[in-house]
C-alpha cells in the first residue's frame, strides 16, 4: 500500500515535468541534458492474413523505441517487466499498473494489412500525467513507406514534447569506398537501406544536400574536382562549377538560395565564393594567400564560418557577409585558438552552436563552440576518445550532430546528440564510410 | 670565412645524401642481378621469353643510371628490373609444369592471373613504352604532416627527374598531390594541391616548361598504402607523376 502511494506520488511528479517541457510554443535550447522520460511501447498489435505480420509489428515497434531514445528524451522501459502490457479489447490503459514502473508515456501501434502491398499503421502516445492520448494519427502505405510513418511519428512525438520536431523522417548521405572507390550512398536517417547514388569510378565526396531529393558533390568525371549537383532518384547530374583547380567544398546557404564553395582565384590560390545554386554568377568573399575553404552558413545567411591556414595552421574563421568580401575594414575572426589542426565547421540550425574537429596529438575529437552571447563565446568538447571523431553536420532539429569515427579501425558514420553526448552507431560496413550529412525534413506541412 | 664553413657543411652533406643513395641503388641493382640469375635457371629465358628480356633491359638501363650516377632512377629501374625476373621465374615455372603434364597451354596465361600485371614487351630500352619509362625513372616525392615543403632530398629527386624530362621533350605529366588520411577530406584537397604546385614550380625554376605540367590533387582519397600506420602514412604523404595522355 505503502509503495503504491510513493509510486502514485512518483507519477505526479512526473507529470509535471511531462506537461512543463510541452507548455512553451517555442523551443528553449536545453543547455543541460535534458531530464529523460520513460516511455513503455508495448508489442504493436496486428491484424495480418499473412504470417509476416507479427516480425513487421516487432520491427516497426523497435523502431519507435529506436528512435525515442536516439532522440535523448526519453529512456525505453523494458518490455519484460511490463505487468500488464495488452489492455483488454475496449478497455483503458491500467495507469495503476504503469506507474509501478515509474512509466511516464505509454505508445502502443496497431498494423493491419488493407490489401496486396497495402497497410494502415496507427501510432498513439498516451502520456501518464493526463492519462490520455497526447499524439495520436493513421497512416496508410505500401510495405516500403512503413519504417518512414514511424519515423514522422517519432518527429511528432517529440514535437508535442518540446515544440519542435525532431528529423529522423530525413536522409543520410555519406562517401563509401565500399566499390573500391570512393562514392556517394544515400540512406534512410538511421543508415536504413542504403542505396549507391553515384557510379563514375572516379572519385565523388562531400555531399551537400540542397532539398530532400538532390545534393551537391565533387566528382572527378572530368579528371578535375569539378562541383555537380546529383538528383539522387533519376541521378541526373548538372556541372555546376569547373574552373581551372580545385572545385570543392559546396554549402548551401538559408533556404537553398545560395551556394558558397571554395574555387581557385587567379593566381591559384584558394578562397571562398558565393554564387547562384546553379553555379553561375560566382562572387569572391574572401581574398587571401592562404586557402580558405569549407564554408558553412549562419541560419540567416549573416555569416560564413570557414577554415583557413592563414595563420599557418588550420583554423576556423568567420566572416561577416552583410559587410560585404573580405577588405581591410572587413577582416574575418578567427574563432578557434587553441590546437593546431581545427577543421570541418558545422553551423547548427538554430545558430547556437558551431560544431567542429580538433587535432589534439594524433587524434581528432569533436568541439562545440556555443554563441552564448554577442561577445560571449564558450567551447564545449563533446567527443573525448583514444580514436577520430570527424565531419560533423548537424540533423534539422540542431538537436544532434552525425559524424564519422574509426573506432572499429575502419570509419563507420555514427551520431550524438549534443545534450546528452552519449553516441550511436548508424553504420557498420567493413568499408570506410565518412563525410555524413542529413538531408532537411521530408515532413511538409499539410503534405 | 662563415660561408665557406657553411659551403663546406653543404658539401659533406650532399656528398651523404648521394652515398646513401647510391648504396641502395647498388643494394636494388644487386637484389634485381640475383633474381635475374633465378631467372635464367629457372629456364626463364626459354620458357618466359619476353618477360625475362624485360628484366635484363631494366637492369642494363638500371646499370647505365647507377654509372652516371641517377641513383634515384637507377633504383627505380633495378626495382622494376627485380619485379620483371620474379614475374618471369614464376610464369617460365608454371609453364615448365603445364608442359610436363603434357598440356599445351604453355604459352597461356592461366585463369585468376592477373594479365600482363607488368610490361612485358621486348622491345629494347629506347622503345620501352613511354608510360614505363616513366614510372621507373620518376621518383615520388615524399612530405611531412601538414606539410607541402620541398626537403632536399626531394629536391634532388626532382632535379633527376627533371633530367628525365628533358631527355623526353615529347612528354606531358599530371603531377598529383596526396595526402595521408589524418585531417578533413576538403583540407587534404587543398594541402595535396599545395604539394603538386611546388613539385611543378621546383620542376618550372629547373626549366622544365610549365605548359607540360598540369597539377591534380586527390588529397587522402588514393592512398598507395591503405594502412594505418606511420610508415603508410608516410608513403601516402607524396607527390606522384603520372604521364598525361
Amino acid at each position: 500500500m505503502k509503495k503504491i502511494s510513493i509510486a502514485v506520488f512518483l507519477l505526479a511528479l512526473a507529470g509535471v515535468s511531462l506537461a512543463q517541457e510541452t507548455a512553451g510554443e517555442e523551443f528553449i535550447v536545453i543547455s543541460k541534458a535534458p531530464k529523460k522520460s520513460r516511455i513503455a511501447i508495448p508489442s504493436f498489435r496486428v491484424e495480418f492474413q499473412s504470417e509476416q505480420g507479427f516480425g513487421l509489428g516487432e520491427e516497426l515497434s523497435g523502431l519507435l523505441g529506436r528512435d525515442l531514445t536516439r532522440s535523448g528524451f526519453f529512456e525505453l522501459i523494458p518490455r519484460p517487466s511490463y505487468m500488464k502490457p495488452a489492455p483488454a479489447q475496449g478497455e483503458d490503459e491500467d495507469w495503476q499498473a504503469w506507474s509501478l514502473l515509474n512509466t511516464q508515456a505509454v505508445a502502443r501501434g496497431e498494423l493491419v494489412e488493407l490489401g496486396p502491398d497495402q497497410y494502415q499503421l496507427t501510432l498513439k502516445l498516451f502520456d501518464a500525467a493526463t492519462q490520455k492520448m497526447a499524439v495520436g494519427k493513421s497512416y496508410k502505405g505500401s510495405r516500403a513507406s512503413l519504417r518512414r510513418m514511424v519515423h514522422r511519428f517519432a518527429d511528432e512525438t517529440i514535437d508535442w514534447l518540446t515544440g519542435k520536431r525532431a528529423g529522423f523522417e530525413s536522409r543520410l548521405a555519406f562517401v563509401s569506398n565500399k566499390s573500391g572507390r570512393k562514392e556517394i550512398y544515400v540512406s534512410d536517417s538511421d543508415g536504413f537501406n542504403p542505396v549507391q547514388v553515384s557510379n563514375t569510378r572516379k572519385l565523388n565526396l562531400s555531399p551537400a544536400w540542397l532539398s530532400g531529393n538532390s545534393l551537391y558533390a565533387i566528382g572527378y568525371d572530368r579528371v578535375n574536382p569539378d562541383l555537380y549537383l546529383l538528383d539522387i532518384f533519376t541521378k541526373a547530374k548538372k556541372l555546376v562549377s569547373s574552373q581551372p583547380g580545385l572545385n570543392i567544398s559546396p554549402a548551401v546557404g538559408p533556404a537553398g538560395k545560395k551556394l558558397a564553395a571554395a574555387l581557385e582565384s587567379p593566381g591559384e590560390n584558394l578562397d571562398l565564393y558565393i554564387m547562384n545554386p546553379d553555379g553561375s554568377r560566382p562572387l569572391r568573399v574572401t581574398s587571401h594567400p592562404a586557402a580558405d575553404l569549407e564554408p558553412t552558413w549562419s541560419p540567416d545567411g549573416h555569416y560564413l564560418a570557414f577554415v583557413s591556414d592563414r595563420s599557418g595552421t588550420p583554423q576556423i574563421y568567420m566572416i561577416d557577409l552583410y559587410q560585404g568580401a573580405e577588405s581591410a575594414g572587413n577582416k574575418p575572426v578567427r574563432l578557434t585558438t587553441r590546437g593546431s589542426y581545427n577543421t570541418s565547421p558545422a553551423w547548427s540550425p538554430d545558430g547556437r552552436y558551431l560544431a567542429y574537429a580538433r587535432r589534439a596529438g594524433n587524434q581528432f575529437d569533436l568541439y562545440l563552440i556555443d554563441f552564448q552571447g554577442a561577445d560571449k563565446r564558450t567551447e564545449i568538447q563533446l567527443t573525448s576518445t583514444p580514436y577520430n571523431e570527424e565531419d560533423p553536420a548537424f540533423s534539422a532539429d540542431g538537436r544532434m550532430l552525425v559524424y564519422s569515427s574509426n573506432k572499429n579501425g575502419n570509419y563507420d558514420i555514427f551520431e550524438i546528440s549534443i545534450f546528452s553526448k552519449e553516441p550511436v552507431q548508424i553504420t557498420d560496413w567493413p568499408s570506410d564510410e565518412t563525410q555524413p550529412s542529413w538531408s532537411p525534413s521530408l515532413y511538409e506541412k499539410g503534405g | 670565412m662563415a660561408k665557406r664553413i657553411l659551403g663546406s657543411m653543404f658539401l659533406v652533406l650532399a656528398l651523404i645524401l648521394a652515398v646513401s643513395c647510391g648504396k641502395d641503388a647498388k643494394k636494388a641493382i644487386d637484389a634485381a642481378q640475383t633474381a635475374v640469375d633465378d631467372a635464367k635457371s629457372a629456364g626463364a629465358d626459354q620458357y618466359a621469353p619476353d618477360e625475362y628480356k624485360s628484366a635484363e633491359d631494366y637492369l642494363t638501363k638500371a646499370r647505365e643510371q647507377y654509372d652516371q650516377r641517377d641513383y634515384k632512377p637507377s633504383k627505380a629501374s633495378a626495382l622494376a628490373a627485380k619485379d620483371q625476373a620474379d614475374l618471369a621465374k614464376k610464369r617460365a615455372e608454371d609453364r615448365k609444369a603445364e608442359e610436363e603434364k603434357g598440356g599445351i597451354g604453355a604459352a597461356e596465361q592461366k585463369p585468376g592471373q592477373p594479365t600482363e600485371a607488368y610490361n612485358v614487351s621486348s622491345l629494347s630500352e629506347q622503345q620501352l613504352a613511354i608510360e614505363d619509362q616513366a614510372k621507373a625513372a620518376l621518383t615520388d616525392a615524399h612530405f611531412g604532416f601538414d606539410s607541402s615543403e620541398l626537403s632536399e632530398e626531394n629536391k634532388q629527386v626532382l632535379v633527376d627527374n627533371s633530367k628525365w624530362l628533358e631527355q623526353h621533350p615529347e612528354v606531358k605529366l599530371t603531377i598529383e598531390g596526396h595526402c595521408d588520411e589524418r585531417g578533413s577530406t576538403e583540407y587534404n584537397l587543398a594541402l595535396g594541391e599545395r604539394r603538386a604546385k611546388a613539385v611543378r614550380d621546383y620542376l618550372v625554376s629547373l626549366g622544365i616548361d610549365h605548359a607540360r605540367l598540369n597539377i591534380l590533387s586527390f588529397g587522402e582519397s588514393m592512398p598507395l598504402d591503405p594502412g594505418h600506420t606511420e610508415d603508410a602514412w608516410a608513403k601516402n604523404r607524396r607527390v606522384h607523376f603520372a604521364i598525361s595522355k
